[in-house]
């Protein structure tokens, strides 16, 4: 079992196979949470990396990154299983003879118990449900000296959450965090043993640069009032192949002008021209584009976090997202939205936000909701402070 | 939403249930006319020719067909003239309402059919191309197992 470390300052050990570079809402979220705790506790991250390669240790901005090789993986495969699922419903439901191919395909991390041993963390933060590890040698839970664990599963699938991989995470983490209450209730719901207090909300932070959101992109004054729409961000993210077409939303929104970003290509179009936006396709200016938008409408494949869905109600700009996504959940949670089964949905959807009062009301609701849960950093410093870092190293700090 | 109230908070579970409900109860009487049921099938969109279902006369007859605004509309305006004219659409409609009605469901079967025939043309015209994605699929998947079966031997994915 993994001894606490004499180390004055507190340490936390982030455990992933979502880290560097990758495109994913949960690698993105794993850095918001990362750094959240670098403020707080020195950050080692130990990243399962897969196709294997040697161990190696490589400094990241404030964390030390630990590369561990994900022994056996076949990550081509589980890359076209995960594609095919994708292809379906965004690899929402997962059958379980697919999630016994992935787990097989995705190799194990037998490094990862001795390394844990040496660095002696005070808690242990599992990120994301693939964790194929000894999780046994976390030692057992509110066992004197084992490290505080937290669970990020980041998964709303009733089927993948019983399965015997993850089920060895969340029933030995001390806390499971969750990105949405579609998350919340899926995990109390397979996992009714566990208090309602052990299944706590992440509630990410996301700073917005509202100054430079103000400004809008050129040539889009000459549209008029438009809806965005959002078909895939950042560029090489997941699109869905089939869905409503620019042409189409275009015709059937009545006076609106439809906005959209399709990974590096972005366009404005009203009744009778379409303007290519010559733009980078960034973050900053994804925010130009929204915080100036009637609604902005989600049109890909659900991710675990619904970062976008957030930071357009933190602008302002109500959200119309598909049904049974963390976007959907953020809408129902902050009343800031609406959300949609098919593209009749979607329409309706649209042409209830082009009446203003109703549009001026989700805004406000949608803002004040976001601002409370996810627009002070400060606040979700000390929330992941409170919910990681257990309370004797943090006396041991002070 | 006509009667959305001063200050209280907008529930969206009620908004899309509302709405659902507009649809699921009176498909008729809600028109839905910015939708062509045909598919939207982006393979077909990229076409050399149209799709049918994008055909502007298409979206001309759906935006049209419905007169239930027209029928119902009472009129604005307390002048005499305003008056009169609301004294007469009443008569009017009093008197030819079940005509109106049967040309409302003869426009909707319309607008039902043509919409129908132009789903078919457009599934007819794309299941070529459906066809030949489907060889070109199957050619990707194979390429992608022997490359994957190339680096399981090659270079120890295994």
């Amino acid at each position: 079992m993994i001894a606490r470390q004499a180390n004055p300052s507190a340490r936390v050990v982030i455990v992933t196979a979502h880290w560097g570079e990758g495109l994913d809402e949960v690698t993105d979220a794993t850095r918001l949470v990362a750094g959240a705790l670098a403020r707080n506790a020195q950050v080692d991250v130990i990243h399962l990396v897969a196709p294997p390669e040697e161990p190696t240790v490589v400094d990241d901005s404030v964390f030390t990154v630990h590369r561990v090789p994900l022994h056996g993986s076949r990550h081509l495969r589980a890359g076209l299983v995960r594609a095919a699922l994708a292809t379906y419903d965004g690899g929402r439901s997962v059958p379980p003879i697919a999630a016994q191919l992935l787990d097989s395909f995705e190799g194990s991390a037998d490094d990862v118990p001795t390394l844990l041993a040496s660095l002696a963390p005070d808690a242990v933060v599992l990120a994301g449900h693939h964790q194929p590890w000894e999780i046994a040698a976390l030692g057992e839970r509110d066992a004197p000296g084992a490290p505080r664990v937290i669970a990020m599963p980041y998964l709303a699938d009733s089927t993948v959450l019983r399965s015997a991989p993850v089920e060895q995470v969340l029933l030995r983490a001390d806390r499971i965090a969750v990105a949405h209450s579609g998350e919340r209730r899926a995990v109390l719901a397979a996992y009714p043993e566990r208090a309602e207090g052990e299944v706590v909300p992440i509630d990410c932070g996301f700073s917005i640069n509202r100054g430079a959101a103000s400004n809008r992109l050129f040539g889009v004054r000459f549209f008029g009032t438009y809806v965005l729409t959002i078909r895939s961000f950042p560029p090489g993210g997941g699109r869905w192949e089939r869905s409503a077409t620019h042409e189409v939303l275009r015709s059937t929104v009545g006076r609106l002008s439809v906005a959209e970003i399709d990974g590096e290509q972005w366009r404005i179009s009203d009744r009778e021209n379409t303007l290519e936006l010559p733009v980078s396709p960034s973050r900053v200016n994804l925010w130009r584009l929204m915080a100036h938008a009637v609604a902005t409408v989600d049109l890909r494949p659900p991710g675990p976090i619904g970062r976008e869905s957030i930071e357009s109600m933190l602008l302002g700009t109500p959200i119309v997202v598909p049904e049974h996504s963390a976007g959907h959940e953020h809408a129902a949670d902050a009343d800031g939205g609406l959300w949609y089964r098919d593209v009749g949905e979607l329409i309706d959807a649209v042409r209830v936000m082009s009446d203003r009062r109703i549009r001026d009301r989700f805004a406000f609701q949608g803002q004040a909701w976001a601002e409370r849960k996810h627009g002070r950093m400060d606040d979700f410093v000390e929330r992941m402070r409170d919910l990681v870092i257990p309370i004797r190293a943090r006396e041991r700090t002070s | 939403m006509e009667d959305l109230p001063g200050d209280v908070r907008l529930d969206a579970r009620a908004v899309v249930e509302q709405l659902r409900a507009l649809v699921n109860n009176a498909p008729g009487a809600y028109p839905r006319t910015w939708l062509p049921q045909a598919t939207f099938d982006e393979l077909l969109i990229r076409a050399d020719r149209d799709p049918i279902h994008l055909h502007p006369s298409l979206h001309h007859l759906h935006r049209h067909w419905d007169m239930g605004h027209a029928r119902t509309h009472a009129g604005s305006g307390w002048g005499p003239k305003a008056l009169s004219r609301r004294l007469l659409a009443r008569i009017v409609s009093a008197a030819l309402d079940r005509y109106f009605t049967e040309e409302q469901e003869y426009r909707a079967n319309l607008a039902q059919s043509i919409d129908a025939i132009a789903y078919r043309v457009d599934e007819i015209a794309s299941s070529d191309l459906r066809a030949l994605l489907e060889i070109i699929r199957k050619d990707l998947l194979e390429l992608s197992r022997y490359v994957d079966d190339r680096i399981d031997t090659r270079l120890g994915d295994s």
